[in-house]
Order: structure tokens, then C-alpha cells, then sequence
């Protein structure tokens, strides 16, 4: 079962990542991106990643994905065909990741025979998901970082602004 | 039976694939979603191996989710420069980008 | 001892680098600079002599400067700084510092207003610095290092008046000759380093000796003798000194007396123990020394500029030293250095006087001067008499050693030629002064004693003329139980002596020489110019220096420049064209490559992948094993 859910949701990412880069339409590129995101916040949840698989959906699916449909619009006015081409790398783009990919694959499947099976003593989340653990280190033991996340998002929200905004625009 | 193997091949195929893309778009925001791609993958790597290694605490869990937030920022600056970038060319086409050269 | 020796090498120095840096726009400053640490030298130097005398030992110290591990059987290199003080560094000190101090004295009048003033005095006291440096070195390459710098400082002085383009020739031809000779050294002490691994005098000196037989010995011996042979404008290497008149006249002076010329000699008489090996080598030192007396001396015989006499003068005197040295007498050749130093500088700067009072060279243009510069006559005629050997005047002392010591050593031949040398030179110096000084004044010739500056130092070196050679006489010997030549000696000292013969018939020479001038020249009984005629091709020849001058440019031009020629023609096209070739390739290259600098964010990322993707392959090729192997 566990399998077959597995097979299904990967296939649902890779085919979505793929159509996301083989599409000659931004937006379809961007509608392709968010169903990645989802397949992927469906395979946190067969690792167990409870916590994680929302913070996906929210963040990925619906913040970011907006996000870029708002860059598309703000950018894009007119006719959306042909608009995502590749540029003249494509080819040599492909037979690089393609080898890289061969590369990673076959160095999971040489280094990672070991570790076929999780550990049994984890055999199901414990009550309440994986967010009272995470929580708790983010209160405790990872206080400090995730202040300093904060303050990065902080900087990134006023930067954006900054940037966006131009300095044209400035003087009105 | 489901291993850490299987997790850790998607998690590179959606490297390579966001790799692709980042690298042989024309479009910067194409390009951008590519970036957005692989740091899944990364992501994934992550949660994986916090699953399958022996942890007590979700110590992998917690560096994904720093992770997203600062994919999140980065995603907010990028979108800002390339509006900028649109409204000083005109278009957001990266092979026009001939700068970083001698 | 050592650190007198080094601050009074290093005074000088001092001096060149304040006018050259701090006081060559206050040039009353810079010549009290140069003259102050001259002075410093010539007292430390008194000191050195007098610590010596009290104790003939001397000092030697040194410190290693460089030391070049042997590699596989290449011997390693290892070169020392040091100070070696003997009676030999000691007495040139004092020569070196005294006629240099002397000099500078004199310059203050004959350079004054000329616009190179500091300059001038900075290059004194370079020269100073180097010579001084030269005698207290104690191995061969220190002394070699000197040497080179006593070259360049007279190359600077010779072409002191470089806008003058006979100067600028002549600063020009002195430093390639010497350059020729100075490679000989190089290649001999190199050499000599290769057999013995030691560029120490004084370690060389124990070591040589039991080397005897050895091939290479001679060779060595002979390739060192070159560079003096430059230095000391011995024949074939003559021809730079006459021509080094072109530089101010007190700098001839000291050229000539004690820095240049006496460097050649000092480094002979400091290796003696070299040369002493290799009888060859000997033999030919004594007949070189001979032939270039014999040479230069009758070359002056016509001369009319009056510093042409006086260089050919030097020529033949020198000659004498390498003939004493030849002939084994280390002590005669270097006690004829220094009766030698004080006339010859005195002549030297009795000439400046007179140049710089009328303004013309050739004598035959003067005459009567004798009345209208007192001073200067005296002295130049007592500097005269001391060159011509006439009892008790320095010359007559030294000069009797270096007869004595050919007819001692079996070498009647050169005893008959030195006879020969002492007969012309008591000529051509006597034709010199009858005719500038004596005679009639030559209308239209301005006249006038020269300043103190400049006749202080004619009369201390008119006094030590006439008493520096007493230092070699028997009298001394009796009355301070030392002589010179038992002062400065190779093997055994020698016990002065006064052979009565030879004495005599050296006077009787020297008288007629004199004798023969004052009846050609001076009462003008026989006329100088029938004589000339009479010898018609002999004249001509002695006139033109024995066309040494017209064969070296024959040489010049037509070896030498067309060996240029054809090396300009490899330099430009064979080696020009590799490189030119080279940097051609270089330039394709780069215009192919710049391309691969796009300037293109997602191309960097690509090669940046790959090249990760690469490595990592190369890298895991172990953990990875199936896939590759």
C-alpha cells in the first residue's frame, strides 16, 4: 500500500516537474510547479512529515506558487505561447543533469544498501504529529536560528520592497 | 518494501530537473522555478534521511523548514529584481544578460 | 684593528651616499663631506699602520655571507665577508687614503665652480670607498666585487665631463677594456674556487702550495693575471689609460697613483702566493711589466700633450712593478707602488695646476713658467727627479730594488732593458720641464700661481717624494730595525741594501737622460726636429703609439661588428621571432577562449555543474567502482 501510494505521489512529482520545464506557456509552468509541490507535500506525509507537509502546502503551494503567477503578470502582458523557451543550452542542460542525475543515482543505490528499512523503534509518529517535536526545538534548542530566520525574512521582506519599488518611482 | 533509496533517487531526479531548468531557460522566472525545484529536492533529501536515521529529536525536519523560509525570501528578492529588470529591458529574458563577462 | 679597518672602508661610503642624497645642492657642504671622511680614513689608517707595525700579525676576521648547499657534484657555493689586515692592506690603506685625501683638497681648487661639484666629490668617495674596500677584502670574490666597483667609479670620473663626447669615448673605452680583462679574472677565480673550494686568502695560501703540479694551476694563474693586466693597462690592455686624460686632472692623479691603476698590482701582490707557483706565469709577468716599460716609456719619448706624457709615464712605471713582481720581488714591486704613488700624484697634480693656470695641454705651446709658478715648478721638478730616480729621491730607491732584484734573479735582460726604461725616462720627463717650464714665456700665455688648495698638496707630496723612499734604504733599517722589505714580503723578508754598482750606473743613466734633454731641449745644441727627421718612420711609429690604438679599431670594426651584426641578425629574427612567435600564439589563443566567457549567468552554472559532476567521478571512482570499471 505504502508502495503504491509512494509510486503514484513520485510519479505525480516527477511528471509535474518535467511538464513544469518542458512547457512552452509560463503560466502552465507555474500550474505545473504548484501540482509538484503538492505530490511532494503527499510524499512528507509517507515520510511521517506531518509538520513539514502543511508548512508545504502552505508555503510552496500557496504562497509561493502565487507569488510567481504575481511575477508573471506584473511581467508578462501579452500572449503567453512560446513565452518559457529554452535558451541555446538546452541540449547540453539536458545531457548534464541527465549525467548528474546517473551520477546521484548511482551512487544512492551503491552507498544506501544499508539503510533499506526504517529503524523499528519509530514505527508511527507519535500523538499530536511530528509538531509538538519540532516545536519544541524551535522554542529550545534552535531558538537562536530560527530568530535569525526571522530577521532574513525580515531583511528579504524590506529588500524586496526596496528592489521592487525602483528608483524612479521613489520620488512620487 | 520502501527504502531510503527510493526517496533519495526522487529526491535527485527533482534536482536534475529543477537543475535543467534553471540552466537552459530563457525566461528568469522560469529560471527562478527551476532553483525552486532542486531546493525541493534538497528538502526531501533532508526529511528522508531524519526519517531513516536514528534520531530522537526531528533535527532534519527543522533544517527543511529553515530551508522553505529561506527559499521564501529568496523567492521575494528574486521577483523583486526581475520586475526591475523587466521595467529597465522591457522583458525578463536572462540570454540578454551579457555582463558577467571579462 | 678589524673595526678600524671597516670604518675607515666605510667612511668614504658614508660620505658618497650624504652628497648624493642630503648635500648636493650645498656644494661647499658636499666637498667638506667627502674631505672630512677621507680625513676619517687616512687618520684610521695611520692607526692601522701603526697597529700593524707593532704587530705584523695583523687581523682577520670574517663572517659567512652566502652559502649555497653542495648539490649531487656540484660543489656548493660559500662566500665570506671579511677583513684581512697585514702590512700589505695596512701600507695601501694609507697610500689609498692619503692621496685620495690630498686629492680631494686639491679639487676644492681646480673643480671650483664647475656645475658637477657634488657630483664630483660623491664620486671620489666612491672610489675611495671601493679601492679601500679592494685592499681590506680577504678573499677573491670581495676583492673581485670591488674591483668592479674601483671600474665603475673610474668609468663615472674618466667621463666625469660627459658632454664632451672625447670624454664620454674615452669613459667608454676604459670600462670595455677592463671589462675584457675583468672576464679573465672572473673566469679564473671561479676556477680557482672550483679546484680549492675556497675564495679565502688566507686559507688559499696554505692550501696552493701543497696543489702543486697541477693542470689546472697555471691556467688559473694566468686567466687572474688578465684582470690585472687590465687594471694596470699592461700591454695589450694599455690602451684605455692615455686616453682616461679626458676625466678632471686630479682624478688622473689618483687613478694613476693609487686607486685604478695600483688595484691591478695589489691584487698580484695580495695572490702572490699563486702566481709564486707557476714560474710561467712568472716569467711572463716579468716580460710583460718589461715590454709595456720599455713600450710606454719610449711612446712618451714624443708625446706633446703634457697628461699624454705623464699617462705614458705611468704605463712604464706600472711596467716596472709587473717586472719586479716577475722576477719574485713582492717587496720591490710594492715598495715602487708607493714611492710611485706620491710622484706620480704630485706630477699629476703639478700638471692640473698648470692646465688649470693657462688653459693648454701641449708644452711646446708653454714655457717660462718656471718664473711666473714657482711653486708648482719646484715641485713638479722635484716630482721629476723622484721619477727619474736621482739620488736620495724616492724613485732612485725603489727603482734600484727592482734593478737589483732582476740582476739577483738572472734576469740580465730585463736589468739592461730597466736601465734602458730609466734612460728614457729621465729624458721625456727633463724634455717635459725644459720646455713648459724653462726657456722663454710664450707670448699670450696667461700665468698664475695656483690657490692654497692646491699648492698644500704639491708640497706634501713634493715632501713625501723626497722622502719616502728612505723607508727602504739601509739608514732606516739601521735606525728603526725594519726596512719595507721587511715590512711587505712574500717567503723571506729582505734586508735592505744599497748596491753601490748598480746604484751607481742607475744614476749615471738617469744623469743622462737628464743631460741629453737640457742639450736638445734646454740649451737646444742638437734640434729636436732633424733628430725626428733623421728618424723618419721610427718617429712616426713612436708618434702614433705603434698604431696599437688603429689596430684595436681595425680589429673593432671589422671582427667585431660584423660578429655584432650577425648576433643582431639571430637576436631579431631566430630568438625576436620565437618569442614574438610565442606571445603571437598566446594572443590566438586568448581571442578563441575569450568567447567562452559569455557573460552568461546559466552557461557559468553549466560548467560549474559539469565540472562538479566530473570531479565527483574522478573522486569516487572506488565507491563507484562498478560504474566505471
Amino acid at each position: 500500500m505504502e508502495s503504491f501510494l509512494f509510486y503514484a505521489f513520485a510519479a505525480l512529482v516527477v511528471i509535474s516537474a518535467l511538464a513544469m520545464i518542458l512547457s512552452r506557456n509560463l503560466v502552465h509552468s507555474a500550474l505545473y510547479m504548484a501540482a509538484a509541490f503538492l505530490g511532494m507535500a503527499f510524499v512528507y506525509l509517507l515520510l511521517r512529515a506531518d509538520y513539514i507537509a502543511v508548512v508545504q502546502i502552505l508555503v510552496y503551494v500557496g504562497a509561493i506558487s502565487i507569488l510567481f503567477v504575481f511575477g508573471i503578470m506584473l511581467t508578462k502582458r501579452d500572449r503567453m505561447d512560446g513565452s518559457n523557451g529554452f535558451n541555446r543550452y538546452g541540449i547540453i542542460a539536458g545531457l548534464v543533469g541527465l549525467a548528474l542525475f546517473a551520477l546521484l543515482a548511482r551512487a544512492v543505490t551503491v552507498a544506501g544498501a544499508s539503510r533499506a528499512a526504517p529503524p523499528a523503534d519509530v514505527p508511527q509518529a507519535p500523538a499530536g504529529g511530528s509538531a509538538v517535536a519540532i516545536s519544541n526545538l524551535f522554542l529550545g534548542q534552535l531558538a537562536l536560528p530560527l530568530e535569525a530566520s526571522a530577521l532574513l525574512l525580515l531583511a528579504a521582506l524590506a529588500g524586496a520592497v526596496v528592489i521592487g519599488k525602483g528608483r524612479e518611482k521613489s520620488k512620487c | 518494501m520502501l527504502g531510503l533509496n527510493h526517496y533519495l533517487v526522487l529526491a535527485a531526479l527533482l534536482f536534475c530537473i529543477g537543475f535543467i531548468g534553471a540552466v537552459a531557460k530563457r525566461n528568469a522566472i522560469a529560471v527562478l522555478m527551476g532553483v525552486e525545484l532542486m531546493l525541493n529536492g534538497v528538502n526531501l533529501n533532508l526529511v528522508a534521511f531524519d526519517r531513516f536515521g536514528n534520531h530522537a529529536e526531528p533535527l532534519g525536519q527543522a533544517f527543511a523548514v529553515f530551508i522553505v523560509a529561506v527559499a521564501a525570501a529568496e523567492v521575494a528578492v528574486a521577483l523583486a529584481m526581475i520586475l526591475t529588470l523587466y521595467r529597465k529591458r522591457g522583458n525578463t529574458n536572462v540570454d540578454d544578460l551579457e555582463g558577467l563577462k571579462w | 684593528m678589524v673595526n678600524a679597518a671597516i670604518a675607515l672602508v666605510l667612511a668614504p661610503l658614508a660620505a658618497f651616499i650624504l652628497i648624493a642624497f642630503m648635500t648636493r645642492r650645498t656644494e661647499a657642504l658636499s666637498a667638506m663631506v667627502g674631505i672630512v671622511a677621507a680625513a676619517a680614513s687616512l687618520v684610521l689608517s695611520i692607526g692601522l699602520l701603526v697597529g700593524v707595525l707593532a704587530d705584523p700579525a695583523g687581523a682577520h676576521e670574517s663572517i659567512k655571507w652566502l652559502s649555497i648547499p653542495a648539490i649531487g657534484h656540484f660543489r656548493g657555493l660559500e662566500i665570506s665577508m671579511g677583513v684581512l689586515v697585514d702590512p700589505l692592506s695596512a701600507t695601501m690603506c694609507v697610500i689609498v687614503s692619503l692621496v685620495a685625501f690630498l686629492v680631494m683638497i686639491y679639487s676644492l681648487g681646480y673643480m671650483k665652480g664647475d656645475p658637477g661639484f657634488s657630483r664630483y666629490y660623491a664620486y671620489l668617495s666612491l672610489f675611495a670607498f671601493s679601492m679601500l674596500g679592494l685592499v681590506v677584502a680577504d678573499n677573491y670574490f670581495q676583492t673581485f666585487s670591488f674591483w668592479e666597483l674601483v671600474g665603475l667609479c673610474s668609468y663615472l670620473l674618466i667621463g666625469f665631463w660627459f658632454e664632451k663626447k672625447s670624454a664620454a669615448d674615452a669613459s667608454r673605452k676604459a670600462f670595455i677594456t677592463n671589462r675584457w680583462a675583468d672576464f679573465g679574472f672572473m673566469v679564473g677565480v671561479l676556477l680557482l674556487f672550483q679546484l680549492f673550494g675556497s675564495f679565502d686568502f688566507t686559507e688559499l695560501s696554505t692550501v696552493i702550495p701543497l696543489a702543486k703540479g697541477g693542470a689546472m694551476l697555471p691556467l688559473i694563474a694566468a686567466l687572474i693575471f688578465i684582470g690585472p693586466l687590465g687594471k694596470s693597462a699592461q700591454f695589450p690592455f694599455h690602451v684605455w689609460l692615455p686616453d682616461a686624460m679626458e676625466g678632471p686632472t686630479p682624478v688622473s692623479a689618483l687613478i694613476h697613483a693609487a686607486t685604478m691603476v695600483a688595484a691591478g698590482v695589489y691584487l698580484i701582490a695580495r695572490g702572490f702566493i699563486l702566481f709564486a707557483s707557476v714560474p710561467a706565469v712568472m716569467e711572463g709577468m716579468a716580460y710583460i711589466g718589461g715590454f709595456t716599460a720599455l713600450f710606454a716609456a719610449s711612446i712618451a719619448l714624443v708625446q706633446k700633450d703634457i697628461k699624454r706624457i705623464l699617462a705614458y709615464s705611468t704605463l712604464s712605471q706600472l711596467g716596472y712593478m709587473f717586472m719586479a713582481l716577475g722576477v719574485g720581488s713582492m717587496s720591490a714591486g710594492m715598495f715602487h707602488l708607493t714611492t710611485h704613488a706620491f710622484f706620480k700624484a704630485l706630477l699629476f697634480l703639478g700638471a692640473g695646476s698648470v692646465i688649470h693656470a693657462t688653459g693648454e695641454q701641449d708644452i711646446f705651446k708653454m714655457g717660462g713658467l718656471g718664473k711666473k709658478m714657482r711653486i708648482t715648478a719646484w715641485a713638479f721638478t722635484i716630482g721629476a727627479l723622484a721619477l727619474s730616480g736621482i739620488f736620495p729621491l724616492a724613485g732612485f730607491w725603489s727603482k734600484d730594488e727592482i734593478l737589483l732584484a732582476s740582476l739577483r734573479s738572472g734576469h740580465v735582460g730585463l736589468y739592461v732593458l730597466g736601465l734602458g726604461v730609466a734612460f728614457m725616462t729621465a729624458f721625456y720627463m727633463f724634455r717635459l720641464i725644459f720646455t713648459a717650464f724653462g726657456g722663454a714665456s710664450t707670448e699670450g700665455l696667461r700665468a698664475h700661481e695656483s690657490g692654497p688648495a692646491m699648492a698644500i698638496p704639491l708640497l706634501v707630496l713634493a715632501a713625501l717624494s723626497v722622502v719616502a723612499g728612505l723607508i727602504g734604504s739601509p739608514w732606516f733599517e739601521r735606525a728603526f730595525g725594519f726596512s719595507f722589505g721587511s715590512f711587505i714580503f712574500f717567503g723571506e723578508g729582505e734586508k735592505s741594501r744599497l748596491d753601490l754598482t748598480t746604484a751607481a750606473i742607475s744614476s749615471l743613466v738617469a744623469v743622462g737622460g737628464i743631460g741629453l734633454a737640457w742639450i736638445m731641449y734646454g740649451k737646444k745644441l742638437i734640434k729636436a726636429e732633424r733628430v725626428a727627421a733623421a728618424f723618419g718612420p721610427a718617429y712616426r711609429l713612436l708618434d702614433h703609439k705603434f698604431y696599437i690604438d688603429e689596430i684595436y679599431g681595425w680589429i673593432f670594426a671589422r671582427v667585431m661588428l660584423a660578429g655584432g651584426r650577425a648576433f643582431d641578425w639571430i637576436d631579431h629574427k631566430v630568438i625576436d621571432g620565437l618569442f614574438d612567435g610565442l606571445g603571437a600564439a598566446t594572443r590566438a589563443t586568448g581571442r578563441k577562449l575569450r568567447l567562452t566567457q559569455s557573460g552568461r549567468l546559466q552557461g557559468y552554472a553549466l560548467v560549474i555543474f559539469g565540472a562538479v559532476a566530473i570531479a565527483a567521478l574522478a573522486l569516487s571512482t572506488d565507491l563507484l567502482g562498478g560504474l566505471l570499471k
